[in-house]
């Protein structure tokens, strides 16, 4: 699809001589009065001129035919940007490579997404063909092997050739990328996709100049290739094998180290280019450029290219619906991200600044320039104008009013532009873990069940299916049995969803021509129910407290009490006179969880005077699925305490644990809180094995496994998954929670799958899986520092406590570094009161106080156990100290 | 090498001190002459005036002024940095050292 309207200029520029409105239409296959109306229009913008008689002839005016034979610029590393600077020494290395005798060096480039890899491949090939070195039809081949890295038998048929018979479907001879670019060059990028398989074939060929094509048995084939792969990846692995053969390595270096000058030719190439393809004028605001000169790009000169592209279309859109001379590009339109570059405007050097300083706000890029033609820049350039001047086209030939045609074009045009900027706001990590295919055939999948279930999924979403989808895809090649535990409840609960699943699954087996197990079509139902509003959303319950006596009145009046200390209703109590039989007991209760069934999400606590009513706490979770603890042989003290912790909305198994540890500690003065337990991740999905191993994949390399584990954990529903997490906080304190479905629960973090392979994401990660110092270090750090209290050892050992009950309460967790440095300047705070020291002062401490109640509350309750303990009094000053030291150290890993 | 100092801050400047004296034992240690000294975050900005500092450390749990010590020394050239947490939270004075000698480029 061209632009009409272009297509008729080049269509003109080709003929000699003029042609009519008619013949035009004939040749180009246009209705007569479109072919005459984009005509006059080229005529009213002085592009053609008009030969008066029977027919009128159009002829290109002299101006345009010169425009027109604007000379592309050659392709080559003189016309790179920064060819005399940031890429100098890259570029003698490149020319080297190819000029090393006898044939060139194999050479591999390294380099960000985005850094241009795949043009300076081209510039190699097209160096090697001017210096002779290669002759003026030598194959340049391209290749990316992420294209078939799911299927290594099929890259490794595409790379080698394929003999006839080689498999079921090779039903002939087949040359292979290696005897396409035989006496040339062979690009492959992404080199780091190839399979070890693939890689081992390729060394061959690199050590001795001889392959085989799959399925062939005797012979060997021959062929002159010079290899040039490219990757993103430069960890020592890879580097090891694949430096030991291609000798030459070549760093292109990321946005972030190119000079300004160099990027200021970059933004101002990029807008000419779009400015020729329009041929059409571009003006651009200062401010626009300016945004462009000094934003972050993380995709480095790719990514500037793509923004500037959406900023164009946007700038297009608004101009042929507007009517306007002369396409401009707005600060406005930015995306906030380009923006940003504007808070760094001081860094902008003055001579640049002044470089655009001419007279007017604006600068502007004429069409003609000369363009650098790049065969990985697809036609898809073109197309968003194109798509664009359609739309304009269909709508202004009905009688529509003029000045709601943007309103008119912005809303239908804003599904397209919601894609095109999904597409390119998509992240290349998340691009690049998914085959191509896979992802068309997420898309095409999603696609379908939204309009068959009248619900939308978003873009996490669909990452987490394509992942699953891609490892399912080899399981089931690879014959392994695929078993849903729950199959039957899947699908009667979700029976529109196993519908649309089956559906799907043909799909799949089309594809990839595999059969999906019957199994497998729960899961992907299950994937189906994702992303559905909750009903339960309304905030996580608070947990509810039952107690659960003997006695007339033991239970209420004991209940009553705490109430009225604590000053709330929370907690129910259930009186059971000596008369009543158990099973009555039972009966009461169960009616009552019924009945309060949607309130009870939290999970229930049964504190009781008898560990035989234990027993309920198993059989109440049967019945009604409520997750259920019960602790015996109550206390006032115990029953405050759950209260409390349940009225501030602390988690079942939170309180659970907590209230048994205080109620040990009452029998066993030294026990060793969370020092000795262990610490764990969580990886979870759907299957347990299917995506989870890829997160698995995705977090190993980041924790230290002997003194974190990772735990690879099956989701099937959500309470039956909370219950399994409860039972392992037993065990483990656990920091972190990733997968496909979004727990959030115990405040512990979740990072879904699309999170965690994003970089940033994982950085947070790392923060808050990071390495403690261990009490016993701390300890030994403060040997012989501190004598005013007994044990060094237990002293740290609670303010440890208190720190991670602080985090816990207030919602929120500092780095793991911070916490340790948050307990030593408690320790040194508690022994300089000890030795009777003055506190300090803390400004404006009435105003903080106001500002921060909550968490000085909570802090300060805290505090309270430290203070008893120790016979200090922390002035609210210290306090504040402390609370600030929480509120400013706290790990954002929400945003 | 002419004498350096080098400036702790913390909280309340209690925590750092103790690290100072370990690192003070790691200087002498070394033969390196250096004043060094902790301070609390309120009395820093007094400090950076009257002494003629080479360079500022900052406890973890404080790290959160660091934008703020940023702006007031970036102009005299001071370098800044976040005491590693580990050796900080290990009181570990040579490495501490290290860090600062580091940090003023020696």
């Amino acid at each position: 699809m061209i632009n009409r309207k272009m297509e008729i200029l080049q269509l003109l520029k080709s003929k000699e001589r003029g042609m009519s409105a008619s013949q035009m239409a004939a040749e180009l296959n246009l209705d007569r009065t479109n072919a005459s109306r984009y005509l006059n229009e080229l005529y009213k913008e002085n592009r053609v001129v008009r030969i008066e008689g029977r027919p009128v002839i159009y002829e290109v005016t002299p101006l345009e035919l010169d425009a027109g034979k604007e000379h592309l610029a050659e392709v080559g590393f003189d016309n790179l940007i920064g060819a005399e600077e940031s890429l100098k020494i890259s570029i003698q290395q490149a020319k080297a490579a190819i000029l090393y005798p006898p044939r060139g060096l194999h050479t591999i480039i390294f380099g960000e997404t985005g850094t241009g890899k795949s043009l300076f491949a081209e510039c190699m090939y097209h160096f090697a063909v001017e210096s002779g070195i290669l002759s003026q039809n030598a194959p340049f081949v391209s290749f990316n092997c992420a294209d078939y890295a799911q299927n290594p038998q099929l890259l490794f048929g595409h790379i080698f050739g394929v003999k006839k018979g080689a498999y079921t479907g090779a039903i002939e001879d087949q040359d292979g990328l290696v005897a396409e670019a035989d006496g040339g060059i062979l690009f492959l990028d992404e080199i780091h996709r190839l399979s070890p398989e693939g890689q081992e074939m390729l060394f061959t060929f690199i050590d001795k100049g001889t392959y085989r094509p799959l399925g062939e048995s005797v012979g060997q084939r021959e062929a002159t290739v010079q290899l040039i792969g490219a990757t993103t990846e430069n960890s020592s692995s890879f580097l090891q094998t694949f430096n030991r053969r291609i000798p030459m390595v070549i760093t292109l270096p990321p946005l972030s180290s190119r000079t300004l000058d160099e990027r200021y030719e970059m933004v101002a190439r990029f807008i000419s280019q779009e400015a020729t393809r329009l041929n059409q004028r571009i003006c651009v605001e200062k401010e626009t450029f300016s945004a462009f000169m000094l934003y972050t790009a993380e995709g480095n000169i790719g990514q500037i290219k793509r923004d500037l592209k959406l900023v164009c279309a946007k700038a297009f859109l608004h101009y042929r619906t507007h009517n306007e001379t002369c396409l401009t590009l707005r600060q406005k339109d930015l995306p906030l991200h380009v923006q940003k570059g504007l808070l760094r405007i001081k860094e902008l050097p003055e001579r640049i600044n002044r470089s655009m300083d001419n007279k007017s706000n604006y600068l502007t890029f004429d069409p003609g320039t000369n363009e650098l033609v790049w065969v990985q820049d697809s036609m898809q350039d073109m197309e968003v104008y194109n798509a664009i001047e359609e739309k304009v086209e269909a709508l202004s030939s009905g009688e529509l009013d003029h000045l709601d045609l943007e309103t008119l074009i912005a809303s239908k045009d804003e599904d397209y532009f919601q894609d095109y900027v999904a597409e390119l706001s998509q992240n290349n990590v998340h691009r690049e873990l998914i085959s191509e295919r896979i992802w068309q055939l997420t898309d095409n999948l999603y696609n379908l069940a939204e309009e068959k279930l009248q619900r939308s999924f978003n873009k996490k979403a669909r990452f987490a299916f394509a992942l699953h989808l891609q490892g399912m895809i080899e399981r089931v090649r690879e014959n392994h049995l695929i078993v849903h535990p729950d199959l039957n409840n899947v699908r009667k609960k979700y029976s529109k969803e196993f519908q649309v699943a089956i559906d799907l699954s043909g799909m799949i087996e089309e594809e990839f021509a595999i059969e999906i197990p019957f199994d497998e079509i729960g899961f992907i139902t299950m994937f189906l129910t994702l992303n559905q509003k909750e009903v339960s959303k309304r905030a996580e319950n608070k947990v509810t407290i039952v107690i659960l006596m003997h006695g007339k009145s033991t239970a209420s009046s004991l209940l009553e009490a705490v109430q009225e200390l604590l000053g709330t209703n929370t907690g129910v109590a259930f009186n059971m006179p000596l008369t009543m039989e158990v099973q009555q007991m039972y009966d009461k209760l169960r009616q009552y969880v019924k009945v309060h069934l949607d309130e009870m999400s939290g999970g229930l606590l049964l504190l009781t005077d008898m560990g035989s009513l234990n027993s309920f706490g198993d059989m109440i979770f049967e019945e009604t699925g409520i997750r259920t603890k019960a602790i015996a042989m109550v206390s006032t003290m115990v029953v405050l305490e759950a209260v409390r912790m349940a009225s501030v909305g602390r988690s079942l198994e939170d309180i659970y644990q907590n209230v048994q540890l205080s109620f040990e500690s009452v029998i066993k003065e030294q026990y060793r809180p969370a020092a000795s337990i262990k610490k764990a991740v969580i990886v979870t999905c759907f299957t347990g094995e299917g995506v989870a191993k890829k997160l698995y994949e995705r977090v190993a390399p980041v924790i230290d496994q002997s003194k974190m584990r990772i735990i690879q954990m099956q989701f099937l529903e959500k309470e039956a998954f909370k219950k399994h997490i409860d039972e392992l906080l037993e065990e483990y304190d656990i920091k972190a929670i990733v997968g496909t479905v979004d727990v959030s629960y115990q405040n512990i973090p979740f990072f879904s799958a699309f999170d965690i392979f994003e970089e940033s994401k994982l950085a947070i990660f790392k923060r808050i899986v990071g390495e403690e110092v261990s009490v016993e270090q701390m300890v030994r750090s403060l040997e012989g520092t501190i004598h005013s209290v007994d044990s060094v050892s237990r002293l740290i050992i609670s303010l440890q406590k208190t720190v991670h009950e602080i985090q816990k309460d207030l919602h929120i967790m500092v780095e793991a570094g911070v916490d340790s440095g948050i307990i030593l300047h408690l320790a040194f705070l508690i022994d300089s009161l000890r030795q009777g020291k003055e506190g300090r002062s803390f400004r404006n401490l009435a105003q903080f106080k106001q500002k921060n109640r909550m968490e000085m509350d909570i802090i300060r309750t805290h505090l309270m156990g430290l203070e008893s303990l120790y016979q200090v009094k922390i002035s609210d000053e210290e306090a504040a100290h402390l609370t600030q030291m929480f509120q400013e150290n706290k790990i954002n890993w929400n945003g | 090498m002419a004498k350096k100092t080098i400036m702790l801050v913390c909280s309340a400047g209690m925590s750092t001190s103790l690290l100072v004296t370990k690192m003070q034992k790691a200087a002498e240690a070394r033969n390196m002459e250096a004043d060094i000294f902790a301070v609390s975050a309120s009395e820093a900005d007094a400090n950076i005036e009257k002494k003629d500092v080479n360079v500022m450390l900052l406890g973890p749990q404080v790290r959160f002024m660091k934008s703020q010590f940023e702006t007031k020394l970036a102009p005299k050239g001071i370098p800044l940095a976040v005491i590693n947490m580990s050796d900080y939270g290990m009181m570990n004075g040579e490495k501490v050292l290290d860090q600062a000698i580091e940090l003023m480029g020696e």
